[in-house]
């Protein structure tokens, strides 16, 4: 657990980049309204919640045959995971939506994965929570969905047998079975899941399975979908079932993450069920094709820049909050400091921690206070290391989108693009179009000598 | 035979009058053009010597040894063109080598051709061909009655498991949940339906599975639900094309592919032509089936769906199989068969291999067939599929009956398909029970009897 800082050695503890803070958390800051063009609002209204006396409802009445698939596409560092844990919050209420989160980057594997994976997972995690609100599903439900996954299991256990691999050993009996039952079904969906994680031939053979048997699964999963959904209006528990799935553009290769998304198009369509998606940012080229089929909405960094050179300074101060709360401000040797942090962030939290996390380690063993000169040297040795790795071509197009940028010129999407934006080189704000180099990289000999012709 | 082909029987029975050499080569486009012409000969030729020789998986000296052996007669090759396929280059070199000396024999060498062999006769076998002493062409639309030979039903729903017992259990829940659910609720209410409407679809109640196909179309309707509805358009036809409604069961295509064109569901318009391909097939306007199966193998390449890809080009295999264009029909199954390998679809693999089967089948080339059929045989037993078990079995059991009337090895697989297809409540229960009382009939009450009665199963016929 992250605890502030109240000392200096307690300062690299407290900036752990990698663990994202949800709402209930100390160190939770809301950034709302200050991504651009970015709304929480507009979210909302995709997802049809209506805001009521400060809470979130959502009328299944008039948008029961109107599911939303929604892709938040974002860089990453930018907030994705904590912004969507708020939706949780906010949106896993009674008069709303009954919210499962998937964390896919946590309970699958992610050199290995393929929508399949994701589905059976979405499955998994909807019983567990469903398990865990004690809710009343019909017997002949359960017994349903629980047989045509027992009749694949088989096949799966058929075919894995011809190939001589180990099978999956479910059974009606079987150990892993919670009880009760909706336990009985987590069962296979868990021991399938775990299966898919498991050895190649394995995760091979149930994927083969389902997929050849997709339109059939579809049936079952939308079935299963809109019976939860019925079930949880009649016991007062939400008022249809939401998917928040996390953590796909942390899959190892955009070649996975592509397949994912758009080879699987055609069935991700044939899924009726309110999800939220996070989208890897190279895919953000692609927003036209999802558009057939989803809503895709940018989740830009936070704007502490406009593009005439003012400061924002709401998002000045919110960023204050966001160090101060995890670093105490005595720790620093002034505010200015803190500030030239901020700004070398770019508007994001994650580059922000590591400026700070940089510069403890520019102090002396006994330093008692974060200083300017710390965190500038570690923005000028963050500037250095990203310039190394830059191709002279790489300067040139950043010398394009930087003449692009002040003419106030949109800046689309290309490979090469694409390439700087999942690297950091480039940051990203408003709707997508206005992309900036990253502020530490500004600070390189190399930038200031390809890009801006300073010798 | 046809009063069509009568000048070239004329041709044939004048050229044969003799006993002296002759190589005369036959086009023909069905197994029953060889049975026919073959019956005609010796009908006309009564005291003739008469042989039939296979070249199928022979070498040159095997060939040359067999025909030399024959000495005098008519020798009947219905298998002439296996001489060309890959692989068997060297042996059509050996053949053409000893041309002149199997010249001097009295035999008369009637060597039939499938269309797509008749171009390799002058490249592979210049020595005979320039030899040959008559060509002819049979061509006959009407297919062959293979109806004895049971394709697999490639489409087979998975709700609910596989017997009859485990269908019925999952209609009544089904019924248990649709009486819970909201009268609001028109999207579940459409998708239990659909899936009951499948279950009695597969247990043949096609009425029961027409309404309930119905009830869903009008929910779709209601809720703008455009996909649901071609999809269920495209189940109604099949309901037609059962009964053999083929002109209603397109109307509910055509209004199905209509929906699924203008939402874009690229997928469902694959499976819609896949189906309006039956119904010119079934009136035998093979090219505009063909046409709707090339729109469909062009959809599933673009969406990228293998198993779509693999189900068109086998049904692409039967439009050609049906104008008897064998090789053709054979090449689609390779390709077929090697996607279902590629994606690991083991039951689309499975009805590709007994779909091979059926084409050696109708060239009368029964040993391949079988082999074809065991294969077929063992995938569905691997995976469980019950129904192509049964018509596997059945098929070999055919076979063996049909060929060398071996009753003791035809009967019980015979009898297990048909215990497997009352099991199922499949409609081929009756297909297969006929084709028992055929054997019945044929070998006495007392001998059938006999080997019924020492098998395991002995369900009620």
């Amino acid at each position: 657990m992250m605890r502030k800082a109240n000392r200096m050695e307690e300062i690299d503890a407290a900036v752990n980049k990698f663990e994202p803070v949800t709402p209930d958390h100390e160190f939770y800051v809301n950034f709302e309204n200050l991504r651009g063009n970015f709304q929480e609002r507009r979210v909302m209204r995709i997802l049809n919640a209506i805001p009521k006396k400060g809470k979130y409802h959502f009328d299944y009445q008039p948008n029961r045959y109107n599911k939303t698939l929604l892709f938040l596409a974002g860089m990453r560092g930018s907030g994705k995971t904590s912004e969507l844990a708020k939706y949780c919050q906010l949106l896993d209420s009674p008069d709303c939506f009954f919210v499962v989160t998937c964390n896919v980057d946590t309970d699958l594997d992610l050199n290995n994965m393929q929508y399949m994976d994701i589905l059976i997972f979405q499955l998994e995690k909807l019983l567990e929570k469903a398990q865990d609100r004690d809710l009343k599903l019909d017997k002949s439900i359960i017994d349903s969905l629980e047989i045509w996954f027992q009749e694949r299991v088989k096949e799966i256990n058929r075919s894995l047998k011809t190939e001589g691999s180990a099978e999956l050993e479910i059974g009606n009996d079987d150990a892993f079975s919670v009880a009760g039952l909706l336990g009985k079904l987590i069962g296979v969906t868990g021991k399938l899941k775990a299966g898919l994680s498991g050895s190649y031939e394995r995760a091979e053979a149930i994927r083969t399975n389902i997929k050849n048997r997709f339109p059939d699964f579809a049936v079952k999963f939308n079935t299963f979908i809109e019976q939860t959904n019925q079930q949880l209006r009649k016991e007062g528990k939400g008022q249809e079932v939401l998917f928040i799935v996390d953590g796909l553009e942390k899959t190892m290769t955009a070649e996975t993450r592509r397949k994912i998304i758009l080879d699987e198009s055609n069935r991700i369509k044939e899924i009726k069920a309110n999800t939220i998606f996070t989208l890897p940012i190279e895919l953000m080229k692609e927003r036209v094709s999802l558009e057939n089929f989803s809503e895709v909405v940018p989740f830009p960094f936070v704007k502490i820049v406009e593009r005439d050179g003012a400061v924002v300074q709401k998002a000045i101060e919110r960023f204050e909050e966001f160090v101060c709360k995890r670093v105490d401000k005595s720790l620093f040797d002034s505010v200015d400091t803190i500030h030239l942090a901020i700004h070398y962030s770019g508007g994001s939290p994650r580059q922000l921690l590591r400026i700070i996390e940089q510069a403890t380690w520019e102090l002396d063993d006994d330093a008692q206070q974060i200083t300017k000169e710390s965190v500038e040297r570690a923005i000028d040795q963050m500037g250095t290391s990203t310039a190394r790795y830059l191709q002279p071509a790489e300067f040139d197009l950043l010398k394009t989108i930087k003449a692009d940028f002040e003419a106030g010129q949109s800046i689309g999407f290309s490979g090469d693009i694409q390439k700087l934006l999942e690297e950091g080189v480039l940051f990203e704000y408003n709707d997508g179009t206005d992309k900036r180099a990253n502020p530490v990289l500004e600070r390189s000999k190399l930038y200031q000598y390809r890009v801006l012709g300073q010798v | 035979m046809e009063a069509a082909f009568a000048r070239d029987l004329r041709l044939l029975t004048n050229a044969l009058r003799y006993a002296t050499f002759r190589f005369i080569v036959i086009g023909h486009n069905r197994k029953s053009i060889i049975t026919d012409v073959t019956a005609h000969i010796q009908a006309t030729y009564p005291n003739r010597p008469y042989h039939e020789l296979r070249l199928s998986g022979k070498t040159y000296r095997e060939i040359i040894d067999g025909l030399k052996g024959f000495q005098t007669g008519i020798v009947v090759i219905p298998d002439f063109d296996w001489l060309f396929q890959p692989g068997n280059e060297s042996v059509c070199i050996g053949f053409n080598q000893r041309r002149d000396a199997l010249a001097k024999l009295p035999i008369a060498l009637l060597c039939f051709v499938e269309p797509s062999g008749y171009t390799n006769l002058p490249k592979r076998l210049p020595d005979w061909w320039s030899l040959r002493s008559l060509d002819l062409e049979f061509k006959r639309e009407t297919t062959d009655e293979t109806s004895q030979f049971l394709p697999i039903e490639d489409e087979v729903s998975s709700f609910g498991g596989q017997t009859k017992e485990e269908k019925e259990a999952e209609i009544e829940r089904l019924l248990e949940q649709l009486e819970g659910v909201d009268s609001e609720n028109k999207s579940l209410l459409s998708l239990l339906n659909g899936q009951i409407a499948y279950l009695y679809n597969a247990l043949s109640e096609y009425e029961k599975a027409k309404d309930y196909w119905e009830k869903c179309l009008g929910l779709n309707h209601d809720i703008g639900n455009k996909q649901g509805e071609g999809t269920t358009l495209n189940n109604i036809s099949q309901i037609y094309k059962a009964r053999g409604d083929y002109e209603t069961a397109l109307t509910y295509l055509q209004d199905s592919l209509s929906i699924r064109q203008q939402i874009g569901d690229k997928q469902g318009e694959g499976a819609t032509l896949n189906n309006l391909r039956i119904i010119s097939h079934a009136n035998g306007e093979y090219e505009t089936a063909l046409t709707y199966l090339q729109q469909s193998l062009s959809i599933y390449q673009q969406i990228g769906n293998k198993q779509g890809e693999g189900t068109t080009l086998n049904n692409i295999s039967q439009i050609y199989r049906a104008r008897g264009d064998y090789e053709t029909a054979l090449t689609y199954l390779q390709q077929s068969l090697s996607i279902y390998q590629q994606i690991g679809d083991k039951q689309g693999e499975g009805v590709t291999l007994n779909n091979i089967s059926q084409i050696y089948d109708a060239r009368g080339d029964y040993e391949t067939a079988l082999t074809y059929l065991q294969d077929s045989l063992s995938i569905c037993q691997q995976i469980g599929d019950k129904q192509g078990e049964a018509t596997s079995l059945h098929n070999i059991g055919r076979i063996y009956f049909e060929q060398s009337q071996d009753v003791e090895n035809a009967l019980p697989l015979l009898w297990r398909a048909y215990s497997i297809f009352k099991q199922l409540g499949s409609p081929n229960t009756d297909v297969t029970a006929e084709y028992l009382n055929t054997i019945r009939e044929q070998i006495g009450e007392e001998r059938y009897n006999q080997i019924i009665q020492s098998l395991p199963q002995t369900p009620e016929l």
